[in-house]
């Protein structure tokens, strides 16, 4: 089990994670959830041995630097070097040129082979990140926003090589998708600020919410809904059973007019978000 | 041993496939040569050569370590080789090897010089050169140690190699100058390797005549490899 206790930094004055505490085991995928500056990265890099924390400290049977890989986000590649000979590179780096070829075919870069790494696509890039880190063979991989900036489509495809190389180890995604941690992770860890506000099964965390619509819109919350409402900046959210009742209600009013964006979704991590925080979850801070 | 081979075959194939930057090179060095020596007339064709071939060695060795490294640095890649199981001591002798390509030039330089003028060729050439483009891997590293952002590391890294061109004996002997730019040339490294190929390839000196510029050197290097190793983290 790779094992994180009361792990804390500072930058400055600035506390970028903060008594955080974390443990992955093989065969899970747990998200570390956050918005952007949350210390998710921070935490990342402390957790592969990449970085030293000021108080707390790091565990795992075996050894950090030989059992955890992680893989960053914002690796950039204008080389003129191909996949192949790019993907050879790290798997001499990382003593493993035997299981080169499985693994470019599991994280399906085998028609990119020849292909020069700076013209691959988004995604592809993700996929040949994801596989330099999985050329050390590590018991723990920790994947730095795996999904950003991919299409719905290599957004599945990454998504489905993560739940493959889970089932024999432990996976560690750092997400500010609620979305995303949703679909993929067995555990979530959501933080703020570089503090945990709240972690476990997304499932369950989402079926503590107690209705089965929420209503969310931006505007006044309309007077016959001011006690059920929470409100947070202009926006409000309203769980409810029955979420006919109240469009109809909005509709006679006319009320409806007044509200801008409004939506009616099944309750998810947002929810859970902004129920902990009392406010609202915003992916792009 | 063999994960710096891949790293230097890696560097090597990510150059060659931009010749443009290769040739851009290669004419710069020709040109400045061509230029500041023999067009210009600064000094004799020997003393030319015997200078330029050692401060093209070390100008591309405090490049090619501080610049490769910040720049793997920015792009993300020195966090992806930390993580792999490349060890620090790996790391910087594939840079300390890559930074040694350079040293071809220095070679057609001396065998250009072999064919133009008259230089006296020894076998002590090839410890002050690799001297010189050790210290300067390490003055390198140093730079690369303390700066995570390229474009912050450029400012002093450039400064540094301003000073080397124009205030180390290259392009004119150290009697051309006045005294106090004769004083600060002894502070520059550069100056311990131009004196030194000048000893051994025009006045035909041996180890008794070099031995202050290679004590230097020496120092220079171990001193530099120390530091920049204990602050880079790798």
């Amino acid at each position: 089990m790779l094992q994180a206790e009361n792990l804390s930094k500072k930058f400055g004055k600035t506390e970028a994670v903060n008594d955080l505490s974390l443990e992955v085991d093989k065969g899970e995928i747990v998200g570390l959830l956050g918005p952007n500056g949350a210390g998710k990265t921070t935490t990342m890099q402390m957790l592969s041995g990449l970085m030293n924390p000021d108080k707390g400290e790091v565990s795992v049977e075996g050894n950090l630097k030989e059992d955890v890989s992680v893989v960053f986000q914002e690796t950039e590649y204008g080389s003129k070097l191909k996949v192949r000979e790019f993907l050879n590179m790290m798997a001499v780096l990382n003593e493993n040129q035997e299981e080169l070829n499985n693994i470019i075919r599991d994280v399906g870069l085998e028609e990119f082979e020849e292909t020069f790494v700076g013209d691959l696509s988004g995604g592809n890039k993700k996929k040949m990140n994801m596989a330099s880190g999985l050329l050390k063979n590590p018991n723990y991989l920790l994947l730095d926003e795996p999904m950003a900036g991919l299409d719905p489509r290599a957004r599945k495809s990454v998504r489905d090589s993560i739940q493959e190389f889970s089932n024999t180890h432990g996976v560690l995604v750092s997400t500010h998708s609620m979305d995303e941690a949703e679909k993929l992770c067995d555990r979530v860890i959501i933080v703020e600020d570089g503090r945990e506000i709240v972690s476990g099964d997304p499932d369950k965390l989402i079926s503590g919410i107690d209705s089965d619509f929420v209503i969310k819109a931006e505007g006044d919350v309309p007077d016959a809904y001011e006690s059920e409402a929470t409100v947070s900046e202009g926006f409000f959210e309203l769980k409810t059973d029955k979420p006919h009742v109240f469009i109809r209600k909005m509709v006679d009013s006319g009320e409806i007019d007044k509200l801008q964006n409004l939506s009616i979704e099944r309750p998810g991590l947002e929810e859970v978000f902004f129920e902990v925080t009392g406010r609202r979850y915003e992916e792009d801070n | 041993m063999k994960k710096i081979i891949e790293l230097l075959k890696a560097y090597l194939l990510d150059t060659l496939r931009t010749p443009i930057e290769v040739v851009y090179g290669l004419i710069m060095v020709l040109g400045v040569f061509g230029l500041t020596g023999f067009l210009l007339g600064q000094g004799t064709t020997a003393e030319i050569v015997a200078s330029y071939s050692v401060f093209i060695a070390s100008y591309a060795a405090i490049s090619a370590v501080a610049y490769s490294i910040t720049g793997e640095k920015e792009k993300g890649l020195y966090r992806m080789y930390r993580s792999s199981k490349l060890t620090k001591k790996e790391y910087i002798m594939e840079k300390v090897l890559m930074a040694s390509l350079p040293l071809a030039f220095s070679a057609l330089i001396i065998i250009v010089g072999l064919f133009t003028t008259t230089i006296q060729l020894s076998i002590l050439i090839l410890p002050v050169l690799v001297l010189s483009v050790l210290a300067h891997s390490g003055l390198g590293l140093i730079a690369a140690a303390y700066f995570d952002n390229h474009s912050e590391m450029q400012k002093v890294v450039t400064i540094f190699l301003f000073a080397m061109i124009f205030l180390a004996p290259v392009f004119y002997t150290p009697e051309m100058l006045p005294e106090t730019i004769q004083l600060v040339q002894k502070a520059i490294p550069l100056t311990y390797g131009v004196e030194a190929m000048r000893t051994l390839m025009v006045e035909g000196g041996g180890l008794a005549e070099i031995q202050r510029s290679l004590a230097f050197l020496t120092t220079l290097a171990a001193a530099s490899f120390v530091l920049g190793y204990r602050k880079l983290d790798f």
